[in-house]
C-alpha cells in the first residue's frame, strides 16, 4: 500500500514538472529528471519522526519518498550516507540577512520616495522587500552551513515596514529561489531611519500606529476619495500575509496585544530574548519567533567591578538560554531565528544551549522547521521530508545536539548548494614515515579548518625537524626542514592516503632537487582523540533557573495572596472625619477595610498584627509621578499629543516601585511630560511590585490628561526651539483656543454614541464612511464632555488665570493644577473655578518662572480652600512624601492631620479615587502603611506597606533580602567566572529610568 | 536690658524691605547673654540650662547656669531661652550657594570654569552675598558654606564663607582653604540624569590616572625649584596642598576610585585629604581611617547607587562611616543643590534615624567641617574664644516640624531671618485675609 502511494506521488510530481516555464531558454534545454537517492542515513523526517538507515529519494526539486523501504528506481544517482544524518532545511522566519541597523537619516527607504505614501516616513507598509541576487557567496555559505536553507527577510526599518520575501538560499535565480514574495507583513515600534520628529516616544509610536490603522479603515470605506494613499491601500491588503511584530522590548507585548484586539488582527511576535519574563502575561497562546543568541558573561574578575553588574543582568545571563523552553512550556509556539548572528558557529552554539535547557531535540527541530513553515503559511511546501515537499534538506555528521555537529552538504530544491565534506579526523595519529632509506615518526595531532598540527622526528637522529603538513581530502603535502637556525629543506613531499587513512604514499624532492619516493604507515596503537571525552561535561542538561517577580533584586519568589488580617493597638491616622485614633484596630478582609476603631470585634482566627506604639496611615498617593515608564515620557514633536497614552509605556519591573513602597507610597498618577501644551493621557497605578501592568492599573480610574504651561512648553531651556508653535505664553493661549474649537467642530459632526463609549472600547468603532476618526480630537472631546480630566503643569499666576478662563469659555473645568507654585497668589480664583492644586513643598530657584515660589504655598492654598496635595515628580522625593508634607507644618503652620491629608485623601480626591482610597474607612481598599514612629517625622520609616491587604514591603525583611541578594549574586558570579572559553563582555550597568516633566529623550526605541 | 520686643521690632523693620535680601547686621560689639537654653556644643557635648555670653563677636563664656552668676546690667541684650536649643551654625560643604541663582539660567552660573587643570581658579571672588537663595537657607540654621568650583579635573580653590556679609570680602571666613578635584572615574555614567544610559567602564581611566599622577609629580618638583621663573600660577596654587597646609578635596564615589585615591595620597604624602561623594566609602572605611581621609557625603536624600543596593543605603552611609571612625561632613550636591541647602538639617536628621548618633550628627555639621576647612580654632563649637556664629531653635532643628529657628547670630551679630519668601508669604496672606504664623 505504502509503495503504491509513494509511486503515485512520484508520478504526480513527474507530471507537474513537465509544466512549461515562462523564461525562454538560451541554448539547448537542460531538464534533469534523474532521481537522487540518499541511502543508509539517519533521517529526521519530521520533528517527531526519526528513522535510522533510511533512504531519501528526490526528483526535480521535490521529495519523492522517504523511509526504510524505498525502492530506488532506475535512473537514480545513489549517495551512500552511512553515518550521516539528514535534516529538513531549517527555515528562518526572521533572518537578519545582510542586516544593517538603520540610522536616523542615514538613507531613505525606497518607498518613501513615492509621493503618494503616508505623511510619516516611518509608515511604509507598501514597501516590498526583494532580495538582490546573487547573494554574496560567503554569506550564503555561512547560512547554509548553519542548516538554514529557507529564509524570510524584510527591510528592518520603520514602524510599518512593508512585506518580506521567503526564498531559498543558494539558488541565485530569483524566480527559482523565491517561495513567496510578500510572504509576511512587518511592524515594530521603532521609527528606524525616519528623520521626522514624530513620534519621539514609544507612546507616540503606538498612537501613530493606531491612527494609521484607523486611517486605513477610513480610506477603505470612504468614496469618493480625496487622496490616493499607497500606504493605506497596502495596509488594507496586508491582511492576507502573516503579520509579524518585532518587540524591541519584551514589555511591548501588551501594546501589540491591545492593537490586535482593537483592530481584530493576529500578530506573530518577534522577541528580543527576554520573553520568558512575560510568558504568563500573554493573553493567549502566542506564536513567537525568538533569537538563538544569548548574552556573553561579564568581565567580572574584579569583585569591585562585579558590583556594577546588577542581579537582574546576572539572572538574565543565566536564564536567557531557557527563553525558548519557558515559552514552550507556557503553551506558546516558538520558532527560532538566527536573526543577526554573524557566524553559523555562534548560531549552532546557541541551538546547542537551547537543547541543554530543557527542550527536546524534536521540540527544537520543530521550532526550526515546522513552526516557522506554519507561521509563514508554507507548511505544505517545506519544513519536513515528507513526499511532495520541496527537496530542501541537509546532510550532517550527526544530530545538532551532538558536539562537533557539522553540516556537510546542503540541498535546496533538489540542487546541491553547499558541499563541505567533513575533515577526516580518522587521519589523526602516528605514522612510521620512510623517505628514501630514512625512518621518521610523523605525528598528526589535529586537523582543523585552520590547518594541520603535526610533528616529525628522526627515529635515529636528534636533529630537530620542522614539519609543515597540509591535508586536503585525501591529499597530503609535507615539507620537512632541519636545523635550529636557518633551517634548510630536507624533503618536499606529496602523496595520497588510502585504505581509510592507514597508509599514505607518494613522491617528492630532496634537498638536491632529486625525486624520491615515500610511504607512511599508521601505528595501529595510536587512536585519534575522541572529541566526546573532551567536552563531555557540556552535555549535561542545565538546571532550570528560578525566576523571581520581577526577575531582579528584591523580586518575590512568589506573590503573596494573603489579604485578611487585623492590625491592633495602633495610632490610626484615618485621614477621614474620625481624625486620629489612639489604640485602634483595623480589620482587613479580602483586601478591603472592614472595620476601624477601638475594640473592634474581629474573628479570633484572623491573623493579628500588633502595632502597639506604632502609627498607621493610608498608603500615600503621588499625584505627579514619572516612575516606572520606558521609551520616553514626552511625545514632544507636536504641540498637542492628546492621542498618546502613558499606560502603553509602563515598566512594572522598575526598582523605583519597590523603593517608593519602602517610603509608604501605594498609588501614583504616571503623567506625560510637560514639553507641549497638550500632553498625553495619564495612567493611574497601584505600586504592586511583582505584578503585571494590567494588575497595577487601577481598573475603575477615570481618564486624565496632562496639560502644561510656561517655560517647558515655550522650550526656554532648549538651545534650538526650532520654531514649533507656541514659543510664548501668548501662543499657548491660542493653541488651546484653537484645539478646543477644532474639538467642538469634530464633536458636532461625530455620532455622539461613538464618543461616549471610549473608555471601554476594545474594537474600533465603526463610523459613517466619510468620518475619519481622529484620536487626538477624540481625547479633547472627552475633556469637553467631562469624561477626561486635566492635570496641568503650571507655575505663574498669569498662565493659571489664562487656562481657567479658556476652560470656562468652553464650559469645562481644569481638574488639577500641578506644581502650581504661584497658586498662593490666585488661590481664591482657583476655589471659584473649582480646581485643585498639587504642589512641591519647597522647590524653587531651578528656573526663572519659580522665582516667586514659596514653601508657604500649600498652606495658603489649603487655607483659602483649594484641595491641596503634595507630589514628588521625582523618583527620589517619592520615597519620602511624608517629609514633604511635613514641611507645610513648618512653613505656614498647617495642622499635622491636614499635612498628612495632602499625601493621602487630597490626592485621592484630585484623582477621583477617594471612593476607594486615601483614607482608613470601612469599605475602602486596604492600602495601609505601618510606621515605626510619628509619620511626619524624619525619624520615622514605614515598617510595612500594604496594597489591598497584601504586604508589598516590610522593613524587617530588608536584612534578609540583603543576604539573599548577596548569596544569589555570588552563586551566579561563580558560574560566570567558570564559563570558560566564552568571550567576555565589558561591564555595562543598566540604570532604571528617572523621568521628570521636561525629559526629552533622543532614541526612545533604543531603550 | 533690651527686651525680646526690641528684637521683634528689629525683625519687623527689616521685613518692610520687600523683595530685597536682608541687610547684614550693623550692630556690633554687643554684649549678649543667652540663658536657660540647652546648648549643643558641637563637640559631642550637651549643656542644659546653659549661660552663653557673647562679647566682641566671640563667645566669652559658655557655662552651666546652675553654677553661674551674672549681673544683668552687664549686657546689651539678654535672651531668655528656656525650652530652646542652641547650636553652632551649621556648615554646608562643597556648595554652590552664591555661585548660582537660577539653575536653568546659565547667566547666573559662576561655578564651572572651562579647562581641565584649574587649581588657580578661585570660587571666592564670584561669591554673591546678595543671593536670594542664601537668605532662605540661613533661616533653617545653616549659617556658613564652603563654596567650591566644579569644573575640570582640578576645579580650583574653595573658601569658607558666612552668610552675613556686605560683599565676599566681608563674608570670608577662610579664603582658599583647599583645592577641589574630580577624580577620574573608572566607571562612567552615560546619558544624563533623567535618561541614564548604561554605566560603562571608562577605557581611558588608566590614562587619566597617569595624567593626574604625573601632574602632581611635576607640581611637587616645581615647589622645590630654586628659581620659579616664569611663575606657574597653577603649580603655585597647589603649593599649600603639597606642603600639607591646605586640604585637597577629591570628588570620588566608587570604592575602586577611592582606593586609587588612597594610593595617590600615600605616594605624594598628602597630609590633608577629604573624599567628596563617597557613595561606596562604606566598603573602604579601614583604608580611609588609616590614612586619615575624611568624607563629605554629597547628599543623604538620594537614590542608592546600585539597583541591588539596600534601599536605605544612602541614609545609613553616614552612620556607618562614623561608627567605623571616619570623619564626616555633609553637602547637598546634585540637582537644585543651592536651593536644597536649606534642607541640610533634615537630610542629616534622616542619617540620624538610620544610625548616626545625634550629637555626632551635630559635630558633622559644625566642628568637623570647620576643622576640615582649617578654622577649627575659631568656628564650629560653642566654646569661649570662638566666633559667636550660632542659632536658637524652638525644637530639634534636624526634624522638619521642629526646626524653628528663632534667632541666629553670625560673628556675634543677630541676623534677620526674613527673606524673599517670608515676605511674599506675609504679603499674600494679608491679601487673602489669612493669619500668619
Amino acid at each position: 500500500m505504502r509503495h503504491t502511494l509513494l509511486l503515485l506521488s512520484a508520478v504526480l510530481w513527474t507530471t507537474i514538472s513537465l509544466a512549461q516555464e515562462t523564461h525562454p531558454v538560451n541554448g539547448v534545454h537542460d531538464v534533469r529528471m534523474v532521481y537522487n537517492a540518499f541511502t543508509n542515513a539517519r533521517v529526521h523526517i519530521t520533528p517527531e519522526q526519526t528513522m535510522d538507515s533510511a533512504t531519501l529519494l528526490i526528483q526535480d526539486g521535490r521529495i519523492v519518498a522517504c523511509g526504510k523501504a524505498v525502492e530506488i528506481p532506475a535512473g537514480t544517482v545513489v549517495h551512500d550516507c552511512a553515518e550521516q544524518t539528514i535534516y529538513p532545511s531549517f527555515i528562518d522566519a526572521y533572518a537578519g540577512f545582510n542586516f544593517k541597523k538603520p540610522t536616523r537619516g542615514d538613507k531613505k527607504t525606497p518607498s518613501v520616495v513615492n509621493t503618494a505614501s503616508n505623511w510619516n516616513p516611518a509608515i511604509h507598509p507598501e514597501f516590498q522587500y526583494a532580495p538582490t541576487f546573487p547573494i554574496d557567496k560567503k554569506v550564503k555559505e555561512d547560512w547554509l552551513a548553519g542548516g538554514i536553507g529557507v529564509v524570510n527577510v524584510h527591510e528592518r526599518d520603520g514602524i510599518m515596514r512593508g512585506t518580506g520575501a521567503l526564498f531559498h538560499i543558494g539558488i541565485d535565480q530569483a524566480n527559482q529561489s523565491l517561495i513567496l514574495p510578500q510572504s509576511s507583513a512587518h511592524y515594530s515600534f521603532s521609527k528606524g531611519n525616519s528623520t521626522f520628529d514624530y513620534p519621539s516616544s514609544h507612546i507616540g509610536a503606538i498612537a501613530l500606529f493606531r491612527q494609521t490603522m484607523l486611517d486605513a479603515q477610513w480610506y477603505a470605506s470612504s468614496a469618493p476619495r480625496k487622496e490616493v494613499n499607497a500606504s493605506l491601500r497596502a495596509l488594507n491588503q496586508a491582511n492576507q500575509a502573516p503579520n509579524i511584530f518585532e518587540l524591541g522590548n519584551e514589555l511591548s507585548y501588551r501594546n501589540v496585544g491591545d492593537l490586535a484586539a482593537e483592530f481584530d488582527k493576529t500578530f506573530i511576535l518577534k522577541g528580543n530574548g527576554k520573553e520568558y519574563l512575560i510568558r504568563d502575561h500573554l493573553r493567549a497562546p502566542q506564536k513567537i519567533i525568538v533569537p538563538t543568541s544569548f548574552p556573553k558573561p561579564f568581565d567580572i574578575q574584579d569583585p569591585l567591578d562585579a558590583r556594577m553588574v546588577s542581579l537582574e543582568q546576572l539572572k538574565h545571563w543565566e536564564a536567557a538560554p531557557f527563553n525558548p523552553y519557558f515559552l514552550a512550556t507556557a503553551g506558546h509556539t516558538i520558532a527560532l531565528t538566527r536573526d543577526t548572528i554573524r557566524t553559523h558557529k555562534a548560531f549552532l552554539a546557541g541551538l546547542k544551549k537551547i537543547t541543554q535547557s530543557g527542550l527536546s531535540h524534536g521540540q527544537v527541530l520543530a521550532a526550526l522547521t515546522t513552526s516557522p513553515a506554519d507561521f509563514l503559511h508554507v507548511q505544505d511546501q517545506t519544513g519536513t521530508l515528507e513526499p511532495g515537499k520541496l527537496a530542501n534538506f541537509f546532510l550532517s555528521n550527526g544530530d545538532f545536539t551532538d558536539d562537533g555537529f557539522k553540516v556537510l552538504e546542503h540541498w535546496n530544491k533538489g540542487v546541491k548548494v553547499y558541499d563541505k565534506p567533513e575533515i577526516n579526523t580518522a587521519l589523526i595519529g602516528s605514522y612510521n614515515l620512510v623517505v628514501q632509506e630514512d625512518d621518521y615518526l610523523l605525528d598528526i595531532k589535529t586537523i582543523g579548518e585552520k590547518g594541520v598540527k603535526a610533528t616529525v622526528k628522526g627515529k635515529e637522529s636528534d636533529v630537530p625537524i620542522e614539519a609543515r603538513v597540509e591535508i586536503s581530502n585525501d591529499l597530503i603535502t609535507l615539507v620537512m626542514m632541519a636545523g635550529e637556525e636557518n633551517p634548510s629543506i630536507l624533503y618536499q613531499l606529496s602523496g595520497k592516503f588510502s585504505l581509510g587513512g592507514t597508509i599514505a604514499d607518494g613522491k617528492g624532492t630532496n634537498n638536491q632537487g632529486q625525486w624520491v619516493s615515500w610511504a607512511a604507515v599508521k601505528d595501529r596503537k595510536s587512536k585519534p582523540l575522541s572529541k566526546d571525552s573532551e567536552a563531555s561535561t557540556s552535555d549535561s542538561v542545565l538546571s532550570i533557573p528560578i525566576l523571581s517577580h520581577p526577575n531582579r533584586a528584591f523580586g518575590w519568589d512568589s506573590l503573596s495572596t494573603e489579604n485578611s488580617f487585623v492590625i491592633t493597638n495602633a495610632v490610626v491616622w484615618t485621614c477621614a472625619d474620625t481624625g486620629t485614633l489612639e489604640q485602634a484596630d483595623i480589620w482587613v478582609e479580602d483586601g478591603k477595610i472592614k472595620l476601624v476603631g477601638s475594640g473592634v470585634l474581629y474573628p479570633s482566627s484572623l491573623k493579628r498584627i500588633d502595632a502597639k506604639g506604632r502609627h498607621v496611615t493610608p498608603g500615600m498617593i503621588d499625584e505627579h509621578s514619572h516612575i516606572a515608564l520606558r521609551g520616553g515620557v514626552n511625545e514632544s514633536a507636536q504641540a498637542s499629543s492628546a492621542e498618546v497614552r502613558i499606560k502603553d509605556a509602563i515598566d512594572p519591573s522598575s526598582i523605583h516601585i519597590y523603593r517608593q513602597l519602602g517610603g509608604g507610597v501605594t498609588a501614583a498618577q504616571l503623567l506625560h511630560g510637560s514639553a507641549n501644551p497638550i500632553g498625553g493621557q495619564s495612567a493611574l497605578i497601584k505600586l504592586k511590585w511583582g505584578a503585571s501592568v494590567e494588575e497595577m492599573l487601577i481598573d475603575d480610574a477615570v481618564g486624565f490628561i496632562k496639560f502644561a504651561l510656561g517655560e517647558n512648553v515655550k522650550r526656554s531651556s532648549s538651545p534650538d526651539p526650532k520654531g514649533r508653535f507656541p514659543l510664548t505664553r501668548m501662543g499657548v493661549e491660542q493653541m488651546y483656543v484653537d484645539a478646543f474649537t477644532r474639538a467642538q467642530e469634530y464633536a458636532s459632526t461625530a455620532p455622539a454614541s461613538s464618543l461616549i463609549e471610549t473608555k471601554s472600547r476594545t474594537k474600533a468603532t465603526i463610523l459613517p464612511p466619510t468620518k475619519r476618526r481622529d484620536l487626538q480630537l477624540e481625547a479633547l472631546v472627552e475633556i469637553l464632555n467631562k469624561e477626561r480630566f486635566i492635570t496641568c503643569h503650571s507655575y505663574v499666576q498669569s498662565e493659571i488665570l489664562m487656562l481657567m478662563q479658556v476652560a470656562d469659555s468652553f464650559g469645562f473645568n481644569v481638574n488639577t493644577f500641578t506644581h502650581i507654585l504661584e497658586g498662593y497668589k490666585v488661590a481664591p480664583q482657583m476655589v471659584e473655578h473649582g480646581v485643585g492644586g498639587s504642589t512641591f513643598s519647597d522647590w524653587w530657584a531651578y528656573k526663572y518662572e519659580v522665582s516667586d515660589a514659596i514653601p508657604y504655598n500649600a498652606s495658603i492654598m489649603a487655607q483659602v480652600g483649594v484641595i491641596t496635595a503634595i507630589n514628588s515628580d521625582d523618583a527620589e522625593m517619592g520615597r519620602r512624601l511624608n517629609q514633604e508634607a511635613a514641611k507645610s507644618i513648618k512653613y505656614g503652620g498647617m495642622s499635622e492631620e491636614q499635612a498628612l491629608n495632602m499625601v493621602t485623601i487630597n490626592p485621592a480626591r484630585l484623582l477621583h479615587l477617594d471612593h476607594r482610597m486615601g483614607s482608613i474607612e470601612a469599605g475602602k481598599d486596604a492600602d495601609l502603611v505601618v510606621w515605626n514612629g510619628h509619620p511626619l517625622s524624619v525619624y520615622a520609616h514605614p515598617d510595612q506597606t500594604y496594597i489591598e491587604g497584601i504586604k508589598y514591603f516590610d522593613a524587617n525583611d530588608q536584612e534578609r533580602l540583603k543576604m539573599a541578594i548577596a548569596a544569589e549574586r555570588t552563586r551566579i558570579i561563580e558560574k560566570m567566572l567558570q564559563a570558560k572559553g566564552q568571550k567576555k563582555q565589558a561591564i555595562q550597568a543598566k540604570e532604571d529610568k528617572q523621568y521628570h516633566c521636561d525629559t526629552i529623550i533622543e532614541n526612545y526605541d533604543q531603550e | 536690658m533690651k527686651s525680646l520686643l526690641h528684637i521683634a521690632l528689629m525683625m519687623l523693620a527689616s521685613g518692610l524691605l520687600v523683595g530685597q535680601t536682608p541687610s547684614p547686621s550693623q550692630s556690633s560689639n554687643q554684649r549678649i547673654l543667652i540663658r536657660y537654653a540647652t546648648a549643643h556644643i558641637g563637640n559631642g557635648e550637651v549643656l542644659d540650662n546653659a549661660y552663653i555670653e557673647i562679647q566682641n563677636g566671640e563667645f566669652s563664656r559658655v557655662a552651666d547656669g546652675n553654677t553661674s552668676r551674672i549681673n544683668e546690667s552687664d549686657y546689651d541684650l539678654i535672651i531668655d531661652a528656656e525650652g530652646k536649643q542652641v547650636f553652632p551654625g551649621f556648615i554646608v560643604m562643597d556648595s554652590r550657594l552664591g555661585l548660582t541663582e537660577i539653575d536653568q539660567v546659565n547667566a547666573t552660573h559662576d561655578f564651572d570654569e572651562t579647562g581641565d587643570i584649574l587649581p588657580n581658579v578661585r570660587a571666592l571672588p564670584a561669591f554673591n552675598t546678595e543671593s536670594k537663595i542664601i537668605a532662605t537657607v540661613r533661616t533653617n540654621g545653616v549659617l556658613m558654606a564652603q563654596i567650591a568650583p566644579v569644573g575640570g579635573t582640578i576645579s580650583g580653590s574653595s573658601s569658607l564663607v558666612h552668610f552675613d556679609g556686605w560683599n565676599w570680602q566681608d563674608a570670608t571666613v577662610k579664603a582658599d582653604e583647599g583645592v577641589y578635584m574630580n577624580w577620574p572615574q573608572r566607571y562612567r555614567q552615560t546619558g544624563w540624569w533623567a535618561e541614564p544610559g548604561p554605566v560603562k567602564t571608562n577605557k581611558k581611566y588608566q590614562e587619566s590616572l597617569l595624567e593626574v599622577h604625573s601632574y602632581f609629580e611635576e607640581a611637587k618638583a616645581y615647589q622645590a625649584l630654586a628659581n620659579k621663573q616664569p611663575e606657574n600660577l597653577r603649580f603655585e596654587s597647589l603649593a599649600g596642598v603639597i606642603s600639607g597646609s591646605d586640604r585637597l578635596y577629591i570628588r570620588a564615589n566608587w570604592a575602586r576610585d577611592i582606593l586609587d585615591v588612597v594610593q595617590f595620597v600615600r605616594k605624594y604624602d598628602l597630609k590633608k585629604v577629604t573624599i567628596v561623594g563617597g557613595a561606596e566609602a562604606h566598603l573602604v572605611t579601614t583604608e580611609l581611617r588609616e590614612n586619615d581621609i575624611s568624607v563629605i557625603i554629597d547628599r543623604v536624600h538620594k537614590l542608592p547607587i546600585h539597583p541591588d543596593s539596600p534601599i536605605e543605603e544612602p541614609y545609613w552611609l553616614a552612620g556607618k562611616l562614623v561608627s567605623d571612625g571616619v570623619n564626616v561632613a555633609f553637602a547637598t550636591n546634585g540637582d537644585m543643590e543651592a536651593m536644597l541647602s536649606r534642607n541640610l538639617p533634615f537630610q542629616v536628621g534622616t542619617a540620624v534615624h538610620y544610625g548616626l548618633p545625634y550629637e555626632e550628627a551635630i559635630r558633622c555639621l559644625t566642628q568637623i567641617p570647620a576643622a576640615l576647612a582649617g578654622v577649627g580654632e575659631r568656628y564650629g563649637t560653642l566654646e569661649p574664644g570662638k566666633s559667636a556664629t550660632f542659632f536658637l531653635s524652638d525644637g530639634d532643628p534636624l526634624d522638619i516640624t521642629t526646626n524653628r529657628v528663632t534667632q541666629a547670630f553670625i560673628e556675634g551679630k543677630m541676623i534677620d531671618l526674613t527673606n524673599h519668601q517670608t515676605e511674599l508669604y506675609q504679603k499674600f496672606s494679608e491679601k487673602h485675609g489669612l493669619e500668619t504664623q
